[in-house]
């Protein structure tokens, strides 16, 4: 029996070659003389689709692997 | 074994009988309800987090159905309903993919994911088609040279016909 095509396992796979950069935290001393970073807290990354539904599929993704982590 | 049931069903739509229909009438044919993957993929994420639709998934899971075709349903029945689009339902998928399986692993289950699938059946495919086109050359190559030992015969033929005084000799 033939399979009927599902576009969305190629979603997934195309998915999947996304790489997404990590946030990079840099230590910063809270004292008010101290130098404000250049990324406002108001100001959104605009990101595209395919990276949109990346953080999503690699947020729950991580969470899944802690979950097989745990239990073996 | 049952047999084939030989009397017709009455029961089945008529040809056409979707395009008679008012444009508007269904839900598909109205603007979709949720019109962005994060608004579609938040309603995935709070219908399937219910006890109720993670118990439905997992019985579906044990009984062999992939994770990928079960996605694959899920989006079209909502783009069937009206709920999204079908491009924002195929953006949603591998988030609904992904979920799935993290409510296959929560339930311990060894469900099939049916990504693999995919790949081997293009590559039948992609196998069935050139073997065809391997044939399809094979036997026009087989019929078209009888005819050229033909026509070489025929040429031959003439040339030994040609026995007249003002011939010209090879």
């Amino acid at each position: 029996m033939t399979r009927q095509l599902n576009p969305g396992i190629i979603a997934y796979n195309n998915i999947n070659s996304i790489k997404l950069e990590e946030e990079k935290v840099v230590p910063t001393s809270k004292g008010l003389l101290s130098p404000k970073s250049s990324n406002s807290k108001g100001k959104a990354i605009m990101l595209d689709e395919n990276e949109r539904i990346a953080t999503y599929v690699s947020a729950i993704r991580k969470e899944r692997e802690e979950l097989k982590n745990g239990s073996s | 074994m049952a047999l084939p049931n030989l009397q017709p069903s009455f029961d089945a739509p008529i040809p056409g009988q979707s395009m008679v229909s008012e444009l508007g009438a269904r839900p598909w044919q109205q603007p979709s309800q949720y019109t962005t993957i994060e608004e579609a993929v938040d309603f995935y994420i709070a219908k399937m987090s219910s006890d109720d639709v993670a118990m439905q998934i997992e019985d579906i899971l044990e009984t062999g159905v992939s994770v990928a075709d079960l996605a694959h349903v899920i989006q079209l029945t909502n783009v069937m309903e009206g709920v999204h689009s079908i491009d924002v339902g195929v953006l949603a998928t591998p988030v609904l993919i992904e979920f799935i399986m993290l409510i296959g692993d929560s339930a311990d289950i060894d469900y099939k994911t049916g990504l693999d699938e995919q790949s081997e059946t293009v590559k039948k495919s992609m196998m069935n088609r050139a073997i065809k086109k391997f044939k399809e050359k094979q036997t026009s190559v087989e019929s078209e040279d009888p005819i050229d030992e033909s026509e070489n015969s025929s040429k031959d033929d003439k040339i030994n016909q040609l026995t007249g005084l003002m011939a010209r000799r090879v």
